[in-house]
């Protein structure tokens, strides 16, 4: 039920973010599909089965780069215009800007404690791996299967 | 047409395509191979393509001769359908062996290719999947929908002034402002909502998603300046977030 809840959010994110991105209608629906089948993959792994949030995101974005790989061969169009919107709901957005206010935080009255020095690079640090387990994810079909000799 | 007229008319249009993409946030990857098939597809034997953080330079060859051309680029935000349509025109210039003109012809009218969606429904959306954010972090139903109505009042406010050609980060701080204003002051009427997890879902439609991924995928394959540049570029965008949210706790703190 948790799961169902997750994939429908995660799908309204993607298309919303897709339609800010000027995706055709035709492909939004496929972004929103995706991007809800990737994020509930991370749910279900991180919630249901103890995965860290950084590896689930690995995974459930590894899912979205071949399916969006797949249907870009199927449409003929490039395979961003799916990825792109897919990974959005992953977007470790929350703690992107909890860094910052963290940093800020840090040299205000009553602040500058080793804790607070901890937490936010602890923030910062989770931010970097989880979107670089996003990008890496999505070009995991493109450096497997679509290997070739560079062109320019 | 002789030899080194051609080859002009093939530096341009590749350039404007490549110009063009970068524009709308492509990563270097796609930016490079579009140029390149373009360029051999209408009559080049080569296509060189060097990218900067905010300029392109094209260098096509044929026949011995090599016309070498750079223009600069501005952001203008994510858009697909634009992506989508030069990708398509490519393939048809491979295909159908378009002639330079009508290719030019179709650069045209793509770069005045409006959007799919009309300008108030991309707000009411952002509004939507900023709701679903929240829910998503276990916010209740009421909470949830008072997200949808800051964030789509902020995304409004956002397009009002980058319309006016006011500064990208002062924007964002302005926008994450007026997001997280709205919701303090509907706490204050008084509404019984969780205040911070509504306003940390409502800022979420400022996060910069794009940019952030194009950055490591251009680190990965090897655009490692590019990658950078981008990165520090959403970086910034982040801080002007916690700004914007910064300036409204402060103001949210007067009178109690």
């Amino acid at each position: 039920m948790a799961l169902l809840q997750d994939f429908i959010l995660a799908a309204v994110a993607a298309i919303g973010f897709g339609m800010l991105f000027n995706i055709p209608w035709r492909f939004v629906v496929f972004c929103g599909l995706i991007g809800g089948l990737g994020h509930g993959l991370r749910f279900w792994l991180h919630v249901n089965n103890g995965f860290s949030l950084e590896l689930a995101t690995l995974v459930g974005a590894t899912l979205i780069g071949f399916s969006s790989y797949f249907l870009g061969r199927r449409f003929r169009v490039p395979q961003l215009i799916f990825a792109i919107a897919a990974v959005i709901p992953m977007i470790p957005g929350t703690y992107a800007y909890q860094t910052m206010i963290g940093a800020a935080e840090l040299v205000s009255e009553g602040g500058g404690t080793p804790e607070m020095l901890v937490n936010t690079s602890v923030t910062a640090l989770k931010t970097a791996f989880i979107i670089a387990a996003l990008a890496i994810g999505v070009a995991v079909p493109q450096l497997v299967l679509n290997r070739k000799s560079p062109i320019v | 047409m002789t030899p080194n007229v051609h080859l002009a008319n093939v530096v341009e249009l590749s350039l404007w395509v490549g110009q063009l993409l970068m524009q709308f946030s492509a990563e270097s990857e796609v930016v490079e191979s579009s140029v390149h098939r373009l360029g051999t597809a209408l009559g080049a034997d080569w296509m060189d393509v060097t990218l900067t953080s905010n300029g392109i330079i094209v260098s096509a060859s044929a026949h011995g001769e090599f016309r070498t051309r750079s223009r600069r680029v501005i952001d203008k935000g994510v858009d697909m359908a634009k992506i989508l349509t030069i990708d398509s025109l490519i393939t048809e210039v491979h295909e159908k062996h378009l002639t330079i003109s009508e290719t030019k012809h179709r650069i045209i009218q793509i770069s005045k290719q409006g959007s799919c969606y009309p300008e108030w429904v991309k707000p009411i959306m952002v509004g939507a999947a900023c709701g679903a954010f929240c829910r998503m972090f276990g916010a209740d139903v009421f909470t949830s929908l008072l997200t949808v109505l800051a964030t789509t009042v902020a995304m409004f406010i956002r397009h009002y002034f980058l319309k006016r050609h006011y500064n990208l980060l002062l924007v964002v701080v302005i926008t994450a402002f007026s997001a997280s204003v709205i919701l303090s002051v509907a706490r204050k009427l008084p509404l019984d909502f969780d205040l911070a997890l509504a306003q940390s879902a409502a800022v979420l439609c400022l996060v910069p998603g794009v940019p952030l991924i194009n950055a490591v995928t251009d680190l990965i394959k090897g655009h490692v300046t590019i990658g950078l540049a981008k990165g520090v570029k959403a970086t910034m965008i982040t801080i002007a977030i916690a700004v914007g949210l910064m300036i409204s706790f402060a103001f949210a703190g007067l009178g109690g």
